[in-house]
């Protein structure tokens, strides 16, 4: 087509340029008609929002390399959007049926329905150990993760419980699991249960993170006990002065209340 | 007539570490008993397992976890005395444990076993019986698979509470020396088992346990009297 121009005149040039422009312009200026029609038959409010979400909460949370974390973004069709799920929000009432009842009270079958619901909560450990991870625990408030541990605690104490120890042993290296574990001890546990719980509550006050102590003297805090009394005042060196005079605080309340 | 085997009363409640202080507690009720620290039994593992046994080894209170049993070796006829005799024993060991330790329970349990025949006399018309549709006290059968269920309203401490009645058949090989000579004695147990349904609204307190034992022994003779009334 250069070619061809270079060798016509100048006012032929100008109707070669101008006939070229028409046949090209007539395909393209359909196919931009033909997009605008597709664009606004989509509702871009939806594929921005779920950006806009995702890139935000894609922020907040921290997501451990070894989760696949598309399985807590569902879409919300009142609202167009996308949310994220917390794992806790997935239902542990559709796993009701899992639960093996003893009717009798013999230790085979007592010991059988504990064995089974163990099984069932270590098969939720990183859903929940991730829960944990992304869940901003406030002091003396529930939340997801300790209605949902609760609710386990209520349906199998002992395995629960059996639970939390083997969850808090398998993420010593992260250190938001273990304060929110300590945390959620402090919300669900009961009297007498300490006696299960408290190695848990000592490792961690003699840890480095200041937030994991602080974690721990709460517990402790609820617990009141004898034996938390001692673990407390085993510990010579607090990570910070804040945390220092925390438990100082603490164990004043327990000496004058236990005696 | 029937034979009782053992007598167990069960308490679900937080777990109890074996120290000496708690046995000290137990004086005047537990005197003399042995202790004795179990493994591999089947608890869940980081729970407490241990037990305390009588000298002349008839009694054993046993720590499995989150649940006491206590039980007792006898080889006598069942009736409700000797129950009510068990369940007054039951509320002495079982109420100094809560009130030692400030615990609250979350089930009772009172389980009797019953040798309900020899090998000579194999129980088909008990079978027969076990296996007929069965009400008690009003409340018609709730399983009948292996172990039969019945789950009866009682009130316990002012609240509503589910009782099941539990009865479980089986075959127990013995073996026993006779004359010098080994022989396997084959015999029918039934395991009846009374205890509050699971839960986790329940919680007894040392005064539901005694009321609840209280309870118990005309529960039995009435549960009793479905397989071994004439």
């Amino acid at each position: 087509m250069v070619d061809t121009l270079a060798k016509t005149s100048f006012y032929q040039q100008l109707v070669d340029i101008q006939d070229l422009s028409r046949r090209l312009s007539k395909p393209l200026m359909s196919s931009i008609e033909s997009l605008n029609k597709q664009m606004s038959s989509l509702n871009l409010d939806v594929y921005t929002e779920a950006l806009k979400s995702y890139t935000s909460l894609a922020d907040l949370y921290r997501v451990p390399d070894y989760l696949d974390t598309s399985v807590f973004i569902r879409h919300d069709v009142e609202d167009g959007g996308f949310i994220v799920d917390t794992p806790s929000m997935s239902s542990a009432s559709q796993d009701e049926n899992i639960l093996t009842i003893a009717e009798n009270t013999r230790a085979n079958d007592v010991n059988k329905a504990n064995q089974e619901y163990l099984e069932y909560l270590r098969s939720r450990s990183e859903e929940i150990a991730t829960a944990i991870m992304r869940t901003e625990f406030e002091d003396g408030m529930d939340n997801d993760v300790t209605l949902l541990i609760r609710s386990f605690a209520r349906r199998n104490k002992s395995a629960t419980y059996n639970w939390l120890d083997e969850l808090y042993s398998t993420h010593l290296n992260l250190s938001s699991v273990l304060q929110g574990i300590l945390r959620t001890l402090a919300m669900i546990t009961e009297r007498g249960d300490e006696n299960f719980l408290l190695p848990m509550v000592v490792a961690s006050l003699r840890s480095n993170s200041s937030a994991e102590q602080e974690a721990a003297i709460m517990v402790i805090e609820e617990w009141r006990t004898k034996e938390c009394l001692e673990a407390l005042c085993s510990i010579k060196n607090y990570s910070s002065e804040m945390i220092a005079d925390y438990a100082e605080m603490v164990t004043k309340e327990l000496k004058e209340e236990l005696g | 007539m029937y034979n009782t085997k053992t007598l167990r009363g069960t308490i679900f409640c937080a777990p109890i570490k074996y120290s000496k202080e708690f046995i000290t507690s137990l004086a005047g009720v537990i005197d003399g008993y042995l202790p004795m620290l179990v493994r591999d039994n089947g608890v869940l593992p980081g729970l407490p397992t241990w037990q305390l046994t009588s000298p002349d080894e008839k009694e054993v209170l046993a720590f499995n976890g989150d649940k006491i049993d206590l039980v007792q070796v006898v080889e006598s006829e069942i009736g409700e005395e000797q129950i009510t005799e068990f369940a007054s024993r039951c509320k002495k060991v079982f109420g100094r444990i809560l009130e030692t330790t400030g615990y609250v329970c979350t089930r009772i349990a009172l389980a009797p076993s019953v040798i309900v025949a020899e090998k000579a006399a194999k129980p088909t018309a008990l079978y027969n019986r076990i296996f007929a549709v069965r009400e008690l006290d009003g409340v018609y059968l709730d399983t009948s698979n292996i172990s039969q269920v019945y789950r009866l309203n009682k009130t316990i401490g002012g609240n509503d509470i589910k009782i099941n009645h539990v009865s479980n058949f089986r075959v127990e090989n013995e073996l026993v020396t006779i004359g010098g000579i080994n022989q396997l004695r084959e015999r029918y147990i039934g395991d009846f088992d009374i205890n509050t349904m699971v839960n986790p609204e329940y919680k007894f307190s040392v005064v539901d346990v005694k009321e609840f034992m209280d309870m118990a022994p005309s529960c039995f003779a009435r549960f009793y009297n479905l397989y071994f009334a004439d």
